[in-house]
């Protein structure tokens, strides 16, 4: 049987470039979490590829200060909508994936924190693993790396530093993505880079109430993937490089944000007859809680 | 040091407290001195005027956004005896603000600072608490 996949290299840019949990907008700093802060986020993502292939993933984050220096993060994929076109036998068809995703589980420890008077460097490692909660096969005439979760476990490491001002802010992770087998399939391994600046465009000048602010966000997110295996047999069809540049806005408040992002492909490099990134919308809304239960 | 304007809010008659976490306390601490004071004006009985030491000023580095002003808020309220906080991000000073009797260390102000992940500095005291003095009858 003769199967052409559209949506091979789909699952890696679902994963790996749109997939991080944290407390930035796409990659996780080392901003201050404190302890017993706990904020909510709801963040759905919407991807075009070419070849037909659509993605969108609605992301549920939920991260969690338990000491000055320790925070968990957890994120769920609470529905991922995967659209593909399928080729079999010379006949192409839209197939759809709709279902539950993954669940990633993070750490994070602050190992340096430089505060200054309206300032703060900080340096933080994150560990995390990825857990196959996601439905791998909601719908079989969907290839594997198409289908909602991935079936398989995982796991994440990284650094990232933060420096941060009352007018400005920049923010760098560096990381890789180890992938296990499940029923004979695995995901590439994963290096990933991300870079973000932020400036205040609004108010213009601090006064002593701040009650909310306006930024201006650029982040950029690189990630390489290695080619998925299948039955122990590289797919040359997935894998690749590809940096993603994003403007976005965000409006902060002390207890709630609301953020708007775009993603635009600035190098792509693409494996076989993967499917390129085309675009991408994000919005995400987070909200603070507080509990005093904390070390 | 500076100190607040005489008022109101300035006069302690007991050394109560109440839970920070019951709205209704907080606007009964406000409203009760006052009627105390009006109801005990007129019989000029002995009783204690002093001005209460019910506010510190704290320099914290760190707090960038508004954001991130929830958390070091929020873990200044966790302490028994406070009221209530707010921060100026442009002077990096922490407002705390203490219910009527409440006795709140600097020990445990710069904990909840680090606790909330910032970097404590300097703490003003903004009225001091003398102890109470009384006022003859009549």
């Amino acid at each position: 049987m003769v199967r052409t996949i559209r949506a091979t290299i789909l699952a890696t840019v679902l994963i790996f470039v749109a997939g991080r949990a944290g407390a930035q907008i796409t990659f996780p700093g080392a901003s201050p979490i404190s302890a017993g802060n706990v904020t909510l986020v709801i963040k759905p993502e919407t991807m075009d590829f070419t070849g037909g292939v659509t993605s969108t993933v609605d992301k549920n984050i939920i991260s969690y200060g338990a000491s000055p220096n320790l925070a968990f993060i957890l994120q769920n994929n609470s529905f991922v909508s995967n659209s593909a076109t399928v080729t079999e036998a010379g006949r192409s068809r839209q197939v759809v994936a709709n279902g539950f995703g993954d669940t990633v589980l993070e750490s994070r420890y602050t190992i340096f924190q430089q505060d200054g008077p309206g300032s703060t460097f900080r340096i933080a490692p994150y560990a995390g693993v990825v857990m196959p909660t996601g439905m791998d096969n909601t719908n079989s005439a969907m290839p594997r790396g198409g289908q909602p979760g991935t079936g398989a476990w995982a796991t994440r490491d990284a650094i990232t530093m933060s420096y941060q001002t009352l007018d400005w802010a920049a923010a760098a992770e560096a990381g890789y993505q180890a992938n296990t087998t499940a029923a004979g399939y695995q995901f590439g391994n994963t290096v990933f880079a991300d870079a973000a600046v932020r400036y205040r465009l609004w108010p213009l000048n601090l006064g002593s109430e701040v009650p909310a602010e306006v930024y201006g966000l650029l982040e950029s997110n690189f990630t390489s993937a290695a080619a998925n295996r299948n039955a122990g047999q590289i797919n040359r069809n997935t894998g690749g490089q590809l940096l993603l540049v994003d403007p976005g806005f965000i409006y902060t408040t002390r207890t709630y944000s609301v953020t708007l992002m775009a993603f635009l492909p600035a190098f792509e490099q693409v494996h076989g007859n993967g499917s390129a990134y085309n675009y991408g919308f994000l919005a995400a809304f987070r909200y603070s809680l507080f509990t005093p239960h904390h070390w | 040091m500076k100190d607040r304007p005489p008022g109101m809010n300035d006069i302690r008659t007991d050394t109560h407290s109440c839970s920070k976490r019951n709205k209704s306390p907080r606007r009964w601490g406000t409203i009760l001195p006052v009627v105390a004071v009006v109801l005990a004006g007129p019989v000029r009985a002995a009783h204690a005027i002093i001005p209460v030491c019910n506010e510190v000023q704290m320099t914290v580095w760190g707090v960038i956004t508004p954001g991130s002003t929830f958390g070091l808020i929020k873990n200044f309220e966790s302490i028994p005896g406070v009221d209530g906080a707010s921060f100026d991000l442009r002077h990096a000073v922490a407002t705390v603000r203490f219910q009527p009797g409440a006795i709140v260390t600097d020990d445990q102000l710069r904990a909840a600072v680090r606790s909330a992940s910032y970097t404590s500095r300097e703490i003003h005291r903004v009225s001091e608490c003398p102890e109470p003095v009384a006022r003859p009858a009549g």
